[in-house]
């Protein structure tokens, strides 16, 4: 009982110590030597309209899942910095950031969410650049190489669209009429598997350090 | 009963408690991830921002507040306190960082910044059974240099390539573990890996597999490893495997050969089974058509005689490069068609070159028209384009030119016209037939353009200096010619100005502007750009692969550098150059790496020194001939009849502190002479290397024989890479035997003479080549003084002087025309009239005067041999000797030489006269061969010959003169 009431003591002291100081933010990744911290992984939180707002309680399975695509998305942004690229330019900026708020109710939804995590009107739009350099980086990369042939439209419509409409009991519509839909599905695939294909050997090459959990 | 209700009440309380236990720790546990983490600080103002180092912390540590972008004062930004972070670690200092905040007040905000400190590699270690020496394995390790930062990674990779090099060599079954020791302070460790060897894998099964035809594969030459079932396995020996077997197919003109080499481990028995499987391919014949190509010029001109591998590149090559061989040939509009690659299926394949050879030429004119800026001759000279010369053999007498030669020596024109200012200078190359129809006509057609000048000199990015005193470097100003040497001299001078102030990381670049035209010349604004950048200190000085060398000794003794000097790039290079002259090392690398953030304009770097020793005993042999008509010998090696010899053993870096010692032995028919060496390199730490040696020598010259033992202790001062200074005493006994000569010579001689002689000597030496010189000189020098002061019996003072010139012929190719002075002097004093004869000079022979026989210049005397006169040398207290001598190309390595020698020998100085030199004519023969040149010289004595002595002799030797 003595033993209990002491453990007591010491936990209390200790939950009284943790909340008078509180851990701001802290280095949690090396990616290539480029540090990756809890601030980082809030303020990528917060600008996902996806993502569970970082003002309320996220789960560890949803940071360290967050953190997993944070450290590809560096790993991609790396190879983008050894690449040549022109500047941003202001209207690209103002696009991206108009789309960006338009995935959120509000714009006043979207500034009180980005305003709970420190995040200024500079940072987000150094945050947005980044963004578009990955972007641009991508489509370089891995969409101007990607090539949608005739055999692989007609696999599609044969093998996948033509039995899920059947199934669904819907009548398939000719291949003429959604060739250019499956087209456009067909390159976003590819698109994806070649990025997938990247980073499995981008994460194979890349050195990793985890500093501490988030 | 009240016992139970006290135990239930303590029960419950129990109960109570644990939950609240859970709960707190619940609450330490939980996921506190939340914006409320930062965001509840947003509005306030930061009042203390702290930095709290874990572990004992190193000094350096101190700046990291600098590098802070938050301070008190201003508001909560976790923008800021984030960048701040990211700082942190960027300055290297830093392993892992976190910030926490904590309430202040109503309206504040404390920071504390948690820093993890940086590690840094001070040592690599190998514990347990390396086998290999921890050099060699550290050479594998990628950034795990010392004073590298400890990251897991480098450390796993460094596991990783430790592996594969044990694998490499065999050794399956190595284990390797790693560790990282850290100092108390958390920022030095030493990496360790623990490596367990294990047996090396043997050979299984070692299969050749042939596809197609089989020939011998010859055994393995001596260095070369070979694969043999039931013996140590290692990776190398499959290459050299390969390689044997591939030379062995292509010498069988098999030259579409593939060979495949694959291992198949089996770790668990620890073998290794090897297969290299061959595609022979077929055999091919190569056939030229058109023009004429011995079997050992095809070898050397197409490429897959040597390297195998028949398709369409290599015959395309292939095509390329006989076509440069026929117009070398004088069939300078020759074109080439290549064949077909072969059938790889086919068992036999002929392959033809068809040559369209066309006329042969002779190049008989290679004009450059339109160069006023450059002597004609001096780009001649350069070119590799060769105009027909008349006393030339083979291709010497057409001319020498080819489509790629004549590319080459346009670019050379352009070069050099660019060199001096000719920035739009223009080359075409025009070749025209003579109208016989025999005769090529080489023409390099030359647009010089317009001269760029320098209109104005510019500075930018200086601040440690004035512009003005940095115009004092400037070797180039306004008006001049804009030259590469004057751009690149300036810049050298810039750079210089910082590094020697310790900007080591200064950079200067230079920029040439255009600024217009005027009075037919190009006006240029050269503008040198200066990134000053940080002055560098010394943090420490880390010397690598010293495996024998003391690392103490190189820093006391060798070092211009040390910790805490400003870093000059200077004091490394001539570290460096100082570290080769040793002769200890095969390679000297000296780097400096930045080890962390700079403050105040200071930047920390640590000094790398990476050695690579050579070998520690090196053995010299040599080997030569020369006619010795005198018959003058020691006794017991008249057997040798002219034959020479000699044999040197160097220890360098004995004892690991850079002292080399040598042991040499000559023997000619003439000489037996045996010499021991001990030399220090920094004697008592300074830069003035010293001598000791002990010599003996016995000498058997025309009129006399000798023995003459000698201590010597030297002192050398190398003023620069070409000139060198001794100060030298020399303690010597001197015994003199069957001296030929008049009663009062032999009086002279018959006492035991010692000698003690001290005196300074130097070597000036700018001559392009040391063993063939084509242009430079050679100045040597030496004074002594012989006294009883200093421990002999005998005084005199004795001067010696040689310069030797070498000019090469311009025009003619390969022609050097050299001159070459000795002048010798030397006077006794205390008494007595002249010198003991063996310190007298001497004259005649295959090296000074060749109209004479060995040392017959000079004072003579008559003395009965047999029962007939015969004349003996007495040599003299002066000596002159002017060799002129012109060296010209005849075929290959055989070389032509006709030479005038001008001099003579006089008993006493004040017995020189210009009329009584004599003068030798002659011509010679050269051959370059491995052992050295072999010449034969025939010598015609045309002015002043003494009675007695024959009008010609004959010289033959082989060898250098050692």
């Amino acid at each position: 009982m003595k033993r209990a009431a002491l453990s007591l003591v010491v936990l209390l002291v200790l939950v009284a110590g943790v909340r008078a100081q509180k851990n701001i933010d802290q280095i949690l990744v090396l990616v290539n030597d480029d540090p990756i911290t809890r601030t980082d992984l809030l303020w990528s939180l917060a600008m996902d309209a996806k993502a569970p707002n970082p003002a309320a309680a996220v789960s560890s399975d949803v940071l360290r899942r967050k953190l997993d695509v944070m450290i590809d998305e560096r790993l991609i942004s790396q190879e983008a910095s050894r690449i040549p690229s022109v500047e941003v330019t202001e209207e690209e900026l103002r696009k991206k950031r108009s789309d960006l708020i338009a995935t959120f109710k509000s714009e006043a939804a979207f500034r009180e969410r980005v305003g709970a995590v420190g995040l200024t009107t500079e940072r987000i739009d150094d945050l947005l650049r980044q963004r578009i350099l990955i972007d641009r980086f991508i489509d370089f990369r891995f969409q101007t190489f990607v090539l949608v042939t005739e055999p692989d439209i007609q696999r599609y419509y044969d093998e996948r669209l033509v039995p899920q409409l059947r199934a669904s009991g819907q009548v398939p519509p000719a291949l003429d009429k959604v060739r250019d839909r499956i087209s456009a599905i067909l390159k976003v695939e590819k698109v994806n598997q070649e990025i997938d294909r990247w980073l499995d050997g981008a994460r194979q090459r890349a050195e990793v350090v985890v500093l501490a959990e988030p | 009963m009240q016992r139970e209700k006290k135990g239930g009440a303590t029960r419950a309380l129990t109960i109570v408690v644990r939950g609240l236990i859970l709960v707190a720790a619940m609450l330490l546990c939980s996921s506190r991830v939340l914006a409320d983490d930062i965001g509840e600080f947003l509005g306030r103002r930061v009042t203390r921002v702290e930095v709290l180092v874990e572990g004992e912390p190193d000094t350096r540590l101190r700046e990291l507040n600098s590098i802070l972008e938050v301070s008190a004062g201003q508001d909560y930004s976790p923008v800021r306190i984030h960048d701040s972070l990211i700082r942190l670690y960027h300055s290297r200092l830093v392993a892992a960082a976190r910030v926490e905040a904590a309430a202040d007040g109503q309206n504040g905000v404390s920071l504390k910044f948690f820093v993890k400190p940086q590690a840094r590699i001070s040592r690599v270690v190998f514990e347990g059974k390396p086998l290999f020496p921890a050099a060699e394995l550290r050479a594998r390790l990628n950034q795990l240099d010392v004073g590298e930062r400890v990251t897991a990674g480098a450390v796993s990779r460094g596991l990783g390539d430790l592996n594969a090099y044990y694998s490499a060599r065999g050794y399956y079954q190595a284990k390797i573990t790693s560790d990282v020791r850290l100092d108390a302070t958390n920022t030095s460790a030493v990496v360790v890996y623990s490596i367990d060897t294990g047996e090396q894998a043997k050979v299984s099964k070692y299969t050749l597999d042939i596809k197609g035809a089989k020939v011998p594969i010859p055994k393995p030459k001596k260095g070369q490893t070979a694969i043999v079932e039931g013996q140590p396995f290692a990776q190398s020996s499959v290459q050299d495997e390969m390689d044997r077997v591939r030379d062995a197919y292509l010498a069988q003109n098999y030259l579409a050969v593939k060979i495949n080499g694959n291992t198949l481990p089996d770790t668990n028995a620890n073998t290794v089974a090897v297969t290299i499987s061959v595609q022979s391919g077929p055999k091919t014949q190569i056939d030229v058509e058109g023009i004429k190509i011995d079997d050992k010029d095809k070898r050397k001109t197409f490429p897959f005689y040597t390297v195998g591998g028949l398709d369409e590149f290599t015959l395309d090559e292939g095509a390329r490069r006989l076509q440069e061989y026929a117009q070398t040939k004088g069939y300078f509009f020759a074109t080439v068609t290549s064949p077909p690659a072969p059938d790889p299926e086919a068992s036999s394949a002929k392959l033809v070159y068809k040559v369209d050879a066309a006329q042969k030429y002779k190049l008989s004119s290679i004009n450059i028209e339109g160069v006023n800026a450059i002597p004609h001759e001096t780009l001649e000279e350069q070119m590799k384009t060769r105009q027909a010369s008349a006393i030339g053999f083979g291709s010497g007498r057409i001319g020498r030119t080819s489509d790629d030669m004549l590319r080459q020596d346009s670019n050379l024109i352009l070069k050099r016209l660019r060199e001096i200012g000719y920035r739009r200078a223009h080359v075409d190359v025009r070749r025209a037939v003579s109208v016989d129809g025999k005769r090529l006509l080489v023409t390099f057609d030359v647009k010089q353009g317009p001269r760029s000048y320098v209109h104005e000199i510019g500075l930018r990015g200086n601040s440690l200096f004035t512009s003005d005193e940095l115009m004092k470097q400037v070797a180039i100003h306004p008006g001049d010619p804009m030259t590469a040497v004057g751009v690149t001299k300036t810049l050298d001078r810039l750079l210089f100005a910082y590094t020697d102030r310790g900007y080591a990381s200064a950079e200067v670049t230079p920029t040439e502007v255009d600024i217009g035209n005027a009075d037919g010349q190009e006006n240029v604004r050269l503008i040198y750009s200066i990134t000053e950048g940080n002055r560098v200190r010394i943090h420490g000085v880390i010397t690598r692969g010293d495996a024998v060398t003391s690392s103490q000794r190189l820093e006391n003794d060798f070092y211009l550098f040390k910790t805490g000097d400003w870093l000059r790039n200077a004091k490394l290079q001539e570290t460096e150059r100082q570290l080769y002259d040793t002769n200890a090392f095969n390679s000297v690398v000296i780097t400096s790496e930045p080890i962390g953030v700079s403050t105040g304009g200071i930047e920390d770097r640590d000094v790398s020194v990476n050695v690579l020793e050579g070998k520690r005993r090196d053995a010299i042999f040599g080997i030569g001939y020369q006619t010795n008509p005198g018959n003058v010998h020691v006794p017991g090696l008249q057997f040798l009849h002219g034959l020479r010899g000699m044999t040197s053993i160097t220890y360098t870096n004995v004892l690991g502190k850079l002292y080399s010692a040598t042991a040499q032995i000559r023997v000619a028919e003439t000489e037996l002479f045996g010499q021991i060496a001990f030399q220090n390199p920094r004697p008592f730490g300074t830069n003035y290397p010293g001598l000791v040696s002990i010599i003996g020598q016995r000498l058997a010259d025309k009129s006399f024989r000798s023995d003459r033992y000698t201590a010597l202790l030297q002192l050398e001062k190398k003023y620069s890479n070409n000139f060198i200074a001794y100060i030298s005493y020399y303690f010597e006994r001197i015994n003199i035997f069957d001296l030929q000569g008049p009663i009062e010579e032999v009086q002279r001689n018959e006492r035991p003479i010692r000698l003690g002689r001290i005196g300074p000597s130097f070597l000036l030496d700018k001559r392009d080549n040391k063993f063939d010189p084509s242009h430079g000189y050679q100045l040597l020098g030496s004074f002594y003084v012989a006294a009883t002061a200093l421990g002999g019996n005998e005084e005199f003072v004795k001067f010696f002087a040689q310069h030797d010139r070498y000019y090469a012929v311009k025009r003619f190719r390969d022609t050097v025309f050299s001159v070459s002075g000795r002048i010798g002097l030397a006077a006794p004093f205390g008494g007595k009239d002249s010198l003991p004869i063996s310190e007298r000079f001497f004259a005649g022979g295959a090296h000074d005067l060749r109209g004479f026989g060995f040392e017959e210049a000079g004072p003579q005397t008559t003395a009965i041999v047999d029962g007939s006169p015969e004349q003996f040398p007495l040599g003299g207290n002066a000596l002159f000797v002017l060799n002129n001598e012109l060296r010209f190309p005849l075929y290959k390595i055989l070389g032509g030489v006709v030479f005038s020698d001008t001099g003579n020998v006089f008993r006493r100085i004040q017995d020189f006269k210009i009329g009584d030199l004599t003068e030798s004519v002659g011509v010679g023969l050269r051959v370059k061969t491995p052992i050295g040149p072999v010449r034969l010289d025939l010598g015609f004595l045309v002015w002043n010959r003494p009675e007695g002595i024959r009008s010609h002799h004959l010289h033959f030797t082989i060898g250098s003169s050692f």
